[in-house]
């Protein structure tokens, strides 16, 4: 519970099937870990090196990432559900068959990631680049999709009521109705 | 009009005794039954100068401390030289000599009474009597009760122990003797004792203290100033008796503070202040209009701007009081004409807060914070207390929800399931902020909206007078008191006036206004400040076109100035 | 924070999230120190419904909104006094202050030595960036000279403050420091704050990657020191030496000081004691002392 992994060298290590829920792992270079099967719920990280993790099967229920290198990592059969990556590198990640439920990317690179068959409902996109990532056979109801360049991913039987989005989908469906959710927005004090 | 007050002028330095002295005579002739209206200021410095204490008695009610005075009672050369030119004939005058300071020159028709208080005290080896010798002076030439004058004095000095009642009293004997000795030779007389009525003497201040209490605070913050100090003095003394708390904040900003998070906490919280503290407490009063959260702030006013004239009567805060926020921020203002308006406008003010969730400002001022008069006695159990109006605990709890009359439900801190924001940002229903135009417009409405019912939650204004006049005199604070004479001083001369006292000052209540100056030719606006601040709020808000007159000399009006207006307008 | 009186729960962290989402830049250490503050409430097992979180205005003065709890979102500076009323008001409550270093000691400079010498009993936590946030990028009191910002673009004319030393110095009874890069350690500062019965003052140093370039995570992480193992926490020389240190390029980090005196609110209650205080105290006792 609660490990502190901050500020270590890590890289190339196994730490599959580990209960590590709540670590924080600030400012570490763990490149090439693998994570598989872990409990990494509530997991902590920001600005670290987590390129070409193994997050399989692992839960990252309420995990938080921020600027941190996660590229070409896989999280095939994870669980995501409400966890949140703020501005991270997450090219060529591999989401299969994810549970991503509420998940937040907030002004995240997702280029060439693959979401096929994942549950994305409610998912906050919001400003992250989307160039070629594969959204087929995903829920996509209530996704936030404004300030992304979502007409350069691949949509295939996808169910998207109540996405949001500015003008014209990709997928063929109606202009958005504008502002279907209510959300809260700060706007200086 | 027949004259039946009396009023009597204590002058000297601070320190020989003249403000105890004018206590004993109100308080004598409270007992005896008297009306009773006092007026004091104290010297500028923090030991010695010029003090004064004004005393105007009758048997009938009093609104003000008169034109001039009647009596005057000099204890150094000062005191003379400060007064000199108000000895007109037929004025008394008493004073220490010889072996006094000082050596007057007596006007024609002015009738003098040497009494050597000074020596006579030096006789006794005890300076601090000499104030005695001048009440017993007094009491004998004026027909000041002798008997209420010595309960009184046992009263107030059988705590400090027999040896030093019977030196005052020998003192104050002493000073009998020696005016029976000059004989009286003028028409000025306390009237005989009636039965004392059920009254209180107090002070201004202390009855907003008083009305403080009995109108339930459970917590008062505030940074001293002056005039406003006192009710804090008063509050200290009594709030832990019901349990509540005062504090003294490091400064205004922080004492307003502090009542916002007691009232968001579920107390009734007030804080009291003069002009140069609520100017500091601006942005916040328009967080608690914003998080809709009530709060009381008496405003006792000064001379202004900046530091002003602190000691000095003025009614010059309105604009701040009704304006002194950023934004459109909604909040109730009224203002106290006499003392006891201090303590039930006070009950009134935090009722109002408590209503309708905002921020109040009561305004009093410096010739009413140290002014003490006799008021009847309140009765606690006659008191009526508003609660804010609080969450059932059921449904969905939304904080800012929107209600026909705009009040929505508070939660106490501590309630289960009533989380909530107060927040000074803009915000939809349940809080969290929101800047779209149709919601800001749609707040304002139900912030604004819900004063519209304030005209009948309290008495907004008073008419003096019936039928069509030729001049109606619009009056505000304790200038009002100055006007009920003056109406009915001119009515008695044959002259047609009305007067017309509002109490809640914002929201405005235009229709009354409007109502009332339909009955007048001419509509005359006295007040104490420079710019005619209600004069112009007339103008702004209502159909009516007053005359403003104006005065801003550190004093208020004397009724002889209102009427020579009016003469001169009709 | 007496939190011992207050209702004990064994709710989880993420049941101390509000609806609202969070809106900080990404990269912001803010959502650490909350991350901490979350976890913080749990170990502690406050109820939400018995906490008052109350803040200013400023970045991380949004904090309240993010926590499920009775919350307020007052004026630039102000939240130490209005939590002050609300404390003094409801001593049986739990008070947490949450706020930026421009928020506390710039515009709040004039409430801080009160609150810590009063003992109010509350906790303090202040996010302190060594920038203004939310006006985007101006220098404030705890900025290094050598930051260039929106008002100093030749680096700062001024001296930073050292909160620290401050609140020792006026008699804070709890001081601990932290940095976002650690919320374990910021989430245990937090707990033993709530847990100690008066004024506690947390100082966690939190990355602005927006408009703070030189605070980095990297400095943070190499100016901190952890208070060694043999510190005596009831010690105000220790501590005053230990936070004298961050003058000098290095910060000490965990708990520094730790005293026990009367709480204002304690002291309130002794004098509604001394005069027999009660509900329904007779109000003729006070009208009566009015009469001629
Ligand atoms: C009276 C007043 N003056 C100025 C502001 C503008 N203002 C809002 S936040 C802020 C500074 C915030 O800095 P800090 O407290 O350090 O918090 P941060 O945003 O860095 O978390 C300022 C100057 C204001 N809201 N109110």
């Amino acid at each position: 519970m609660d490990a502190d992994l901050s500020f270590l060298e890590l890289v190339g290590l196994d730490f599959s099937g580990l209960a590590m829920a709540g670590a924080n792992v600030s400012g570490s270079h763990v490149r090439g870990c693998v994570f598989a099967g872990c409990d990494l719920s509530g997991l902590y990280v920001q600005e670290s090196d987590l390129t070409a993790c193994d997050f399989r099967g692992s839960v990252l229920e309420e995990a938080f990432f921020q600027k941190t290198a996660l590229e070409g990592s896989l999280f095939h059969g994870a669980d995501l559900r409400w966890a949140r990556f703020l501005l991270c590198d997450v090219r060529r990640g591999q989401f299969v068959d994810a549970n991503m439920e509420g998940v937040h990317f907030m002004d995240a690179q997702l280029d060439g990631a693959c979401f096929e068959g994942v549950t994305l409902s409610d998912a906050v996109l919001r400003g992250s680049s989307l160039t070629g990532v594969r959204f087929v056979n995903c829920d996509l109801r209530g996704v936030d999709f404004r300030k992304t360049n979502f007409h350069h991913a691949d949509y295939a039987s996808i169910l998207a009521e109540g996405a949001l989005f500015y003008g014209k989908p990709p997928w063929g469906g109606d202009v958005a109705a504008g502002g279907a959710a209510e959300m809260v927005i700060f706007d200086g004090e | 009009m027949e004259k039946k007050d009396l009023v009597i002028r204590i002058a000297g330095e601070g320190g020989e005794g003249v403000i105890s002295t004018g206590d004993f005579i109100a308080a004598a002739c409270a007992r005896a039954g008297q009306e009773v209206y006092t007026f004091k200021t104290f010297p500028a410095e923090i030991k010695g100068g010029y003090a004064m204490y004004q005393v105007r008695t009758s048997l009938d009610p009093l609104f003000n401390q008169g034109d001039t005075f009647d009596i005057l009672c000099a204890f150094n050369g000062e005191a003379y030289e400060v007064n000199r030119h108000r000895l007109v004939p037929g004025t008394a005058f008493v004073y220490d000599y010889p072996a006094g300071d000082f050596e007057p020159e007596i006007p024609d028709g002015v009738i003098a009474y040497p009494i050597p208080m000074s020596q006579t005290a030096k006789d006794m080896k005890s300076y601090r009597s000499k104030n005695m010798v001048a009440l017993g002076a007094l009491s004998a030439l004026f027909n000041i009760n002798e008997k209420t004058l010595i309960e009184v004095l046992i009263d107030k000095f059988k705590s400090k122990g027999p040896e030093n009642l019977s030196f005052n009293l020998e003192a104050f004997h002493k000073g009998k003797e020696l005016a029976a000795a000059l004989g009286k030779k003028d028409l000025w007389r306390v009237a005989d004792p009636v039965p004392a009525k059920d009254v209180l003497i107090i002070s201004g201040n202390d009855a907003v203290g008083l009305g403080a209490i009995l109108g339930g605070i459970r917590f008062y913050s505030a940074y001293p100033i002056t005039p406003a100090t006192e009710i804090a003095k008063f509050v200290a003394v009594h709030i832990p008796k019901v349990m509540g708390t005062l504090i003294q904040a490091e400064d205004e900003i922080a004492s307003i503070s502090q009542v916002l998070g007691a009232s968001y906490a579920g107390k009734r919280a007030m804080t009291a202040t003069s002009g140069p503290g609520l100017s500091l407490m601006g942005e916040m009063l328009g967080m608690a209009s914003m998080s809709e959260t009530p709060v009381l702030v008496v405003d006792v006013q000064r001379g202004g701007p900046g530091t002003g004239m602190p000691t000095k009567h003025e009614q010059s805060d309105l604009f701040l009081a009704i304006h002194g926020s950023h934004g459109d921020a909604p909040r109730i203002v009224m203002a106290v004409e006499d003392v006891g308006d201090c303590i039930h406008m006070t009950v009134e003010a935090l009722n109002l807060a408590e209503h309708y969730q905002c921020p109040v400002i009561l305004l009093s001022d410096g010739s009413l914070a140290f002014s003490t008069q006799t008021v009847p006695a309140p009765k606690p159990g006659a008191v009526k207390i508003v609660e804010r109006k609080r969450w059932d605990g059921t449904g969905e709890y939304k904080r800012y929800q929107a209600s026909p009359d705009g009040i929505s439900p508070m939660a106490d801190p501590g309630t289960p399931q009533g989380m909530h924001v107060a927040t000074g940002l803009e915000h939809g229903p349940a809080g969290a902020p929101n800047h779209s135009p149709p919601n800001h417009e749609a707040m304002h409405r139900k912030r604004f909206g819900k004063l519209k019912t304030v005209v009948d939650f309290v008495a907004p204004t008073q008419v003096d007078g019936e039928g069509q006049a030729d001049v109606g005199i619009i009056a505000w604070g304790s200038t009002i008191g100055v006007v009920r004479e003056a109406v009915a001083r001119l009515r008695a001369d044959g002259i047609k006036v009305k007067g017309f006292y509002p109490k809640l000052m914002y929201p405005m209540p235009v229709a009354h206004y409007e109502a009332f100056a339909a009955t007048c030719n001419k509509i005359l606006v006295p007040e104490v400040n420079f710019q005619g601040q209600l004069s112009h709020f007339i103008r702004a808000e209502t159909a009516i076109m007053p005359i403003s007159m104006t005065i801003c000399g550190g004093v208020p009006f004397t009724p002889i100035q209102i009427m020579n207006k009016v003469r001169e307008i009709l | 924070m007496s939190i011992a009186a207050v209702k004990k729960t064994t709710l989880k962290p993420k049941d101390y999230k509000s609806d609202v989402s969070v809106v900080w830049c990404p990269g912001c250490g803010h959502y650490g120190i909350l991350n901490a503050i979350y976890r913080a409430l749990s170990e502690a097992g406050v109820d939400p419904s018995q906490l008052i979180s109350i803040s200013g205005i400023g970045c991380s003065s949004r904090s309240p909104y993010f926590i499920n709890s009775y919350k307020m979102h007052t004026l630039h500076g102000r939240a130490g006094p209005v939590a002050t009323g609300a404390q003094l008001a409801r001593p049986d409550l739990a008070i947490l202050v949450l706020g930026g270093d421009g928020d506390g000691f710039s515009i709040g400079g004039g409430h801080m030595p009160h609150m810590a010498r009063k003992n109010v009993d509350m906790t303090y936590v202040l996010f302190d960036n060594g920038i203004y946030g939310l006006t985007k990028g101006q220098y404030s009191p705890t900025s290094r000279p050598e930051m260039k910002a929106y008002t100093t673009p030749y680096g700062g004319p001024e001296e930073p403050m050292n909160p620290l030393l401050y609140m020792l110095t006026y008699g804070a009874t709890y001081v601990a420091q932290a940095f976002a890069g650690k919320p374990s350690v910021c989430a245990e500062l937090i707990k033993g704050g709530l847990e100690h019965r008066g004024f506690s003052y947390i100082n966690i140093y939190s990355q602005c990657p927006s408009f703070n370039k030189i605070d980095t995570i990297e400095f943070y992480r190499d100016l901190v020191e952890a208070v060694p193992k043999d510190h005596d926490v009831t010690d105000l020389g220790a501590a005053i030496n230990l936070a004298r240190q961050s003058s000098e390029g290095r910060a000490p980090m965990g708990l520094l000081y730790k005293a026990d005196r009367p709480t204002l609110d304690q002291r309130m209650h002794a004098m509604v004691e001394g005069v027999n205080g009660r509900p329904d105290y007779d109000l003729n006792q006070i009208i009566d002392l009015n009469r001629p």
